[in-house]
């Protein structure tokens, strides 16, 4: 951007007794030392003022909007929402829409994907992981690789349970929307692979694998390694069948004691129960997730 | 004086200080020097992206890439999830031909090499901007910190007259100064003098690089693990991350560990006020480079952690980077 031009009717404004001292951050300092640098002309700084709240007003509007919305929910407080809608469309268009929570709410498990490609007749069929380090080489494209899996992961919708296949709110039809972006992504990841392989789609299919790190105690007593085939599971398409209501009233059963002492450094939540998946929070929130963009 | 008068009186000066304020923090002329070690850094970053890009393209922005054209469309214009639509556009949804798609990258490949040299900087940094932008729409899926703190940093770094310095501009400047002297030399080649377009640049750099930290701090705060200590330990055993194996380390020194994991969240949420003052700001910009250090070591985003103390280097007094590199 040009530095603007002064008013042309009247002298460059010069910074002067009138005009406060540089707080500290120091323009006074980190500028040359011109003792009376000129400021752009009234007009010009109305206009610049203006663009940059404006600018700055879209650089929060997306944290905002993520940071107030509600776990478990796809919505935002309605704050936050009408906060960030006037500007969203100049943030999505620049790519300034993030929610930059790095390594946050937790550190979680990494999710990955096994393509299986069916072999012909008798044969086995071919397994690849993504990502892979062997393979996928810089260290960059190696991670975009990883983001794709991760992506595919953030973006999984299981298949609407059969025992409300019949309703049609908008609640489930929204399940069915989310379902088919779903899908809509794995199939192109499948078409991806049956092209660079020059196999028949119909052959590939996608599992989603999570990898979780172990806990410390598993680590140091029962010298758990970070590869270890106990820490990968594949996890499941659909939600399984729905859970059967309580025989009858009082709290659900627990995963440990209610009192007690807590978990020690990087263990389990209960140290009774190492659970299969990843720690509460650590991936079971789905709206906490950055967007995937 | 009446009550109401000493009231008015007051409220006219105050606001008379929030105007100066105003004016000093954004608009006093700043030199560019800080900002051109940055356009080199940023330059250097972004070819390095398009070339490891370069070395899988088709998967990526290919008609049978991982993420197809017709799904990136569809996902971006709410085809699928009417309520997931956004403004992303990219015309490579549009391109199929790999001749035309080649040429584009190698053009990208060649502007933000322009860049990172400081040639012809006053168009060559919108334009890898745009650039850059039409591949962050079309990479939906496949990015991360890395693009969105590059990005930014070239929106920003467009605005400013960082090719002034330590460019292949200034060279030219010197070398044609007949040139330089005509309405187009001075808009293409302009000195490195103080200019208000280099401080407003840096001040929304800084404000934006305190948005990240707050937020990223805020969102840390909503964890356990970072509240019982355990996330050092959850980031360092993530075996896809890892590039350097210190599990041994951070499992046997909990107390280290821990200490450390408040340490980066306080680091985090606080970065916004505690980067401003003198006193604190250097601690703050140290905390930083061991921080996004460490993340480069060991966590196997050398690019992500480079350019966040790339980011951070908006910080840094262009006084002092000129008595620095002592040059120009």
């Amino acid at each position: 951007m040009p530095s603007p031009p002064s008013h042309p009717a009247q002298p460059p404004r010069r910074r002067s007794a009138a005009q406060p001292a540089a707080p500290s951050g120091s323009p006074a300092v980190d500028s040359d030392p011109n003792p009376q640098p000129a400021l752009p002309a009234v007009r010009w700084r109305w206009l610049l003022s203006g663009l940059i709240l404006w600018q700055l007003w879209a650089v929060l509007g997306e944290p905002v909007e993520f940071m107030t919305r509600v776990p478990m929910s796809t919505s935002g407080s309605p704050f936050g929402e009408a906060f960030n809608r006037p500007v969203s469309p100049y943030s999505e268009l620049t790519y300034l829409n993030h929610g930059y929570a790095f390594f946050a709410p937790d550190p979680g498990p990494s999710h990955l994907i096994e393509v299986r490609i069916a072999g012909e007749g008798d044969a086995p069929p071919q397994l690849e992981t993504f990502p892979d380090l062997q393979r996928q080489w810089p260290r960059l494209l190696y991670h975009r690789h990883f983001m794709l899996t991760e992506f595919l992961h953030n973006v999984h919708t299981a298949p609407l349970p059969a025992e409300l296949a019949e309703v049609d709110d908008a609640e489930a039809r929204a399940w069915r929307a989310s379902r088919r972006q779903y899908e809509a992504i794995r199939d192109s990841f499948r078409r991806h692979i049956a092209a660079r392989r020059n196999v028949d789609v119909q052959r590939v299919t996608i599992a989603r694998i999570e990898h979780r790190a172990p806990f410390v105690p598993e680590y140091l007593l029962d010298r758990v390694r970070l590869h270890d085939p106990r820490l990968y599971r594949e996890l499941p398409d659909d939600l399984g069948p729905m859970p059967s209501p309580a025989p009858g009233p009082g709290p659900a059963p627990g995963p440990g004691p209610a009192f007690g002492p807590g978990p020690a450094f990087g263990a389990p939540p209960s140290p009774e129960v190492v659970p299969a998946g990843p720690m509460p929070g650590l991936g079971g929130r789905p709206a906490d997730r950055e967007p995937a963009r | 004086m009446s009550r109401s008068q000493v009231v008015v009186e007051a409220s006219v000066n105050w606001l008379r200080q929030w105007t100066g304020a105003w004016n000093a923090f954004w608009f006093l002329p700043r030199l560019p020097h800080t900002l051109a070690i940055m356009r080199i850094a940023v330059g250097a970053m972004l070819l390095y992206t398009h070339v490891v890009l370069a070395t899988d393209l088709m998967s990526f922005v290919g008609p049978d890439a991982w993420m197809d054209p017709e799904t990136i469309g569809e996902l971006h214009r709410g085809g699928i999830v009417p309520q997931n639509a956004d403004w992303g556009r990219s015309y490579l949804w549009h391109i199929d031909s790999p001749g035309l798609l080649w040429a584009h990258h190698a053009l990208t490949m060649l502007v933000s090499a322009m860049v990172m040299v400081g040639f012809a900087t006053r168009l060559s940094t919108p334009l890898a901007w745009g650039l850059q932008l039409m591949y962050m729409h079309r990479l939906t899926g496949a990015l991360f910190g890395l693009d969105q703190i590059v990005t930014m940093l070239l929106m920003y770094l467009m605005l400013s007259r960082c090719g002034s310095v330590f460019a292949v501009d200034a060279w030219l400047r010197r070398r044609r100064p007949d040139w330089a002297a005509t309405n187009w030399g001075r808009r293409l080649l302009p000195s490195a003098q103080p200019a208000t377009a280099n401080m407003i640049a840096t001040r929304l750099i800084q404000l934006h690089l305190c948005t990240i930290y707050l937020f990223g701090g805020l969102w840390k705060a909503r964890g356990e693990s970072w509240w019982d200590g355990s996330a050092l330990w959850f980031s360092a055993a993530n075996l896809e991350y890892q590039s350097v194996d210190v599990t041994w380390f951070v499992a046997r020194y909990p107390f280290l560990c821990s200490a450390l994991s408040h340490v980066t969240v306080f680091w985090e949420t606080f970065y916004c006020a505690l980067v401003w003052p003198r006193l604190t700001r250097p601690l703050i910009l140290l905390m930083a480079v061991m921080v996004h250090g460490g993340i480069a070591l060991f966590l196997g985003m050398i690019t992500f952690g480079t350019i966040m103390i790339v980011a951070n280097l908006v910080f840094l007094s262009p006084c002092f980077v000129r008595r620095l590199v002592g040059r120009e």
